[in-house]
């Protein structure tokens, strides 16, 4: 039976991933703690595992290269050898190939970069790395099919303590004789005690066999491969014509040889022989999840089977008196649905610590380019964020650590000089917020300067040079795409994209990006998120006839406004004041193209819901407040083009379709521009670029921006 | 059907363990870690343990020397899962008490005629 092993490579690859990270915060971490045992410890097991299973699904070239890492780790673990800088490097280096090799080909070959490396650590190790072709010659031919019969005297004494390891020896004699013909047997019960004195956890026998076989005596030595230590074993060849004088071959000699791991019949030439069509790594995507979190799962589902049961039964055999408990049961459902959900949604969460691991390695990489002094402090590692979002966050936030390090921290002089310490500190942190998971990046380095980035984005045609703007408009600046402060350019922040990926990227996660900055103390950018892109939390309104979702989390507040308490401004349209603020309106039905400016006006008495996203807040008007529900987001791009305005919709429990508003673009519009277009958006729906919709109810018959 | 536990911290060869026993026609459990292992089999009887021996919370050697101690366990084969070159662990193994070894990366057939060796 040829058994295959290569299918088991995804997991393997996705496995050494996570493998190679902690390899790396564990070495970054072993410079500053060479001591520590314990991570050595967990590095050590890394490079094992890695090695352990790249050759069992085919990965040659992997299994060579991680072995000499292994040796010169155990060394190092043994305290054979002492941690210093220079191994770091070269360790540091090979986890770089060791990522190179996880992305490669299977079949790949080290590259000369790579071999070179092997050699050094290699010399370092001081064990000759075991090449395949060594290992493959060890393996000497099997098939003995041809092979003279030869007849051989065994005689096996086992220790009295060999039954503490597990070995029956009864299954030896059973496996030896399986190779061959058993002439002679013979029992040594000379040593065996009176009944009384029988301890029977040992072993008293002993055994004489003599058999024929066309097995080679190390094939029949294999045999007793696992107790050569605990028994006396002696196996010696009789002359074919039973011969007086017998060449007696000392036992135990190490004649065995050390059998090969892989034999070239094995699993890799199969992995070779099938073409495998994908790249490793980007074949399928899957959660691994804690084993808990699955049993609570099947607990909860359990749950609800009982209550369906329960509430099919009463259905089945209803009487009105059977009304307040078809009502409990219904809710316990409901309980028990809403916690399933959110179970499940919990499946797809992550701690964002996975993520930040790997910055310890971009700051470490930048300090030693640029001869910086950096330390990257982290907190929140914990927080637990959607898995499709942590993944899109890798890039974002390495351009938010890289330009952090590359140009927000000063040199060790610039900052002395400063009055600062020589060593500069870059913060991640992740926590919580309102419901939304922030995610900071800090620096203490020069900070940003608004009147050098206002100077520039003058220079680069980003704003007119009179334009009116805050600091903080100013500083969300560098965001604009082909900003970049710099004029060389450098190898780790690149040529002046990048900030503004990072502001496109979390928009496409329904984020925002803010940044702060004390010219001379440094700076912070505060990526802000939602816990999950599939679920949210809704406040259900209606507009004219039609059902919106509002997300809860940016509700402030609703308001049904006095007389008076609505105004309008010049230049900015109708505003509320609340508490002395003044809070400009949208009209829902005007945006949505659900009533002229008449009936609108006519309906100025209705609700007005504050909503905020960043620190802006516009009031929402509707026509009334339906209630609050979960609702899970769909998506409309599968559908339709992508609508300003909305962020998706979702299906209510009558099945109707209703709109959810995303209030971070409505918050970002220019009201004042977009009432003033209003009339000329009427004109302009059929134009190109412009979304139609008709009407579900084909009442109105007309369309907007977003017909509903 | 026989039943084999299997443990070791890596996901990956504990499923190429896995599948190749269950292709030999055993029944498969499976664990992370030695303390993992020992609280599996305060629930289920295996006639044959496979484990790593470098696994974090607990690793092989101790769950060796751990299995022996128990009387159900005493004379229960276990093969330690050991990569070549790391001759000193293999002695350790063998002096907690393990049955024998199988070396990584191994090779499935090879595997499962190391079990037909011990199993009785």
């Amino acid at each position: 039976m040829k058994i295959d092993l290569t299918q088991f490579r995804q997991t393997f690859l996705q496995e050494s991933v996570e493998q190679i990270a902690t390899m790396e915060s564990g070495l970054l971490a072993l410079r500053s703690t060479p001591d520590d045992a314990e991570i050595l410890n967990a590095v050590f097991r890394s490079a094992h595992s890695i090695k352990g299973g790249a050759g069992s699904v085919g990965l040659e070239a992997l299994a060579r290269f991680t072995h000499g890492l292994e040796n010169l780790l155990d060394r190092l673990r043994s305290r054979e050898m002492a941690l210093n800088e220079e191994i770091v490097a070269l360790l540091l280096a090979s986890i770089d190939v060791l990522r190179t090799l996880l992305a490669a080909e299977p079949q790949a070959e080290l590259t000369d970069e790579a071999r070179h490396l092997a050699e050094r650590i290699e010399a370092l190790a001081e064990t000759p790395m075991q090449t395949q072709v060594e290992r493959e010659a060890g393996q000497d031919g099997q098939d003995s099919d041809e092979a003279p019969i030869a007849l051989y005297r065994i005689e096996f004494r086992p220790d009295r303590e060999i039954f503490s390891s597990g070995t029956n020896p009864i299954v030896l004699l059973r496996n030896l004789a399986e190779l061959g013909d058993v002439s002679v047997s013979e029992l040594h019960a000379e040593n065996l005690p009176p009944l009384a004195e029988l301890d029977p956890e040992h072993c008293w026998l002993g055994w004489t066999i003599e058999m024929a076989s066309s097995r080679s005596e190390e094939e029949l030595r294999e045999v007793f491969e696992f107790v050569e230590h605990l028994a006396e074993i002696s196996i010696r060849r009789m002359e074919p014509a039973a011969s007086a004088s017998v060449d007696e071959i000392a036992p135990a000699q190490g004649v065995r040889a050390e059998a090969p791991a892989a034999p070239p019949g094995g699993s890799a030439p199969v992995a070779k022989a099938r073409a495998t069509p994908a790249r490793p790594g980007s074949e399928s995507t899957s959660i691994r999840v804690a084993t808990e979190k699955v049993d609570r799962l099947i607990d909860l589902v359990g749950e609800l089977v009982i209550a369906h049961v329960m509430t099919a039964q009463m259905v089945e055999k209803f009487t009105p008196d059977c009304l307040p408990k078809l009502r409990e049961s219904v809710a316990a459902m409901e309980r028990n649905t809403r916690e399933l959900h959110e179970r499940v949604m919990a499946v797809r969460m992550l701690p964002v610590g996975t993520l930040f691991q790997r910055y310890t390695r971009t700051v470490y990489d930048i300090a030693q380019a640029t001869g910086k002094q950096i330390r990257l402090e982290m907190s929140g590692e914990d927080t637990e964020i959607d898995k499709s979002m942590l993944e899109q966050l890798g890039d974002p936030l390495t351009h938010l650590i890289r330009n952090a390090a590359d140009h927000g921290i000063e040199s060790p002089e610039a900052r002395i000089a400063a009055g600062k310490p020589a060593e500069g500190t870059i913060s991640l942190r992740a926590f919580h917020r309102s419901g939304r998971v922030v995610i900071e990046v800090s620096e203490d380095g020069g900070g940003i300067d608004p009147a050098l980035v206002r100077a520039r984005a003058i220079e680069r045609g980003l704003i007119v040079p009179d334009a009116l703007l805050s600091d903080e408009q100013v500083r969300m600046l560098i965001f604009e795409p082909g900003f970049s402060t710099r004029t060389e350019v450098s190898e780790f922040s690149g040529r002046g994209v990048g900030l503004d990926v990072v502001l496109q990227n979390v928009r496409q996660l329904n984020g925002s990006v803010s940044v702060s900055s004390e010219t001379g103390c440094g700076a912070t950018v505060t990526i802000e998120l939602p816990l999950t892109l599939a679920i949210l939390e809704g406040l259900l309104v209606r507009v004219a006839d039609r059902t919106l979702v509002l997300p809860l989390l940016s509700v402030v507040e609703t308001v049904s406004p006095r007389a008076g308490q609505i105004q309008r401004v010049a230049e900015q349209g109708d505003v509320v004041v609340i508490r002395n603020e003044s809070i400009p309106l949208l009209q829902l039905r005007r945006y949505l193209g659900l009533a002229s400016r008449a009936e609108t006006d006519a309906a100025a008495r209705s609700l007005i819901v504050v909503v905020e996203a960043g620190h802006k807040k516009i009031g929402l008007v509707v026509d009334e407040l339906l209630g609050q529900q979960q609702v899970v987001v769909k998506s409309l791009e599968r559908h339709l083009r992508k609508i300003d305005g909305l962020m998706g919709a979702t299906i209510l429990g009558d099945g109707c379709v209703a709109p959810i508003v995303d209030v971070a673009c409505l918050a970002n519009m220019n009201f004042y521009a977009l009432e003033a277009g209003f009339r000329d958006l009427r004109h302009d729906v059929h134009a190109p670029g412009s979304t139609k919709i008709s009407s579900p109810s084909g009442e109105k018959g007309e369309s907007a921006n977003a017909v509903v | 059907m026989r039943k084999v536990l299997i443990v070791d911290d890596s996901l990956s060869m504990r499923q190429m363990v896995s599948f190749t026993l269950r292709q030999g026609g055993f029944d498969v459990l499976e664990a992370g870690h030695g303390q993992e292992a020992l609280d599996k089999l305060r629930s289920a009887v295996v006639d044959l343990i496979i484990t790593d021996l470098n696994m974090p919370v607990m690793d092989g050697i101790t769950l060796i020397r751990n299995l022996r101690a128990q009387p159900a366990m005493k004379s229960k084969p276990i093969l330690m899962l050991t990569t070549e070159g790391l001759a000193a662990k293999k002695e350790q193994g063998k002096a907690a008490g393990a049955t024998g070894w199988i070396v990584k990366p191994f090779d499935p057939d090879k595997l499962l005629a190391t079990l037909a060796k011990v199993l009785p």
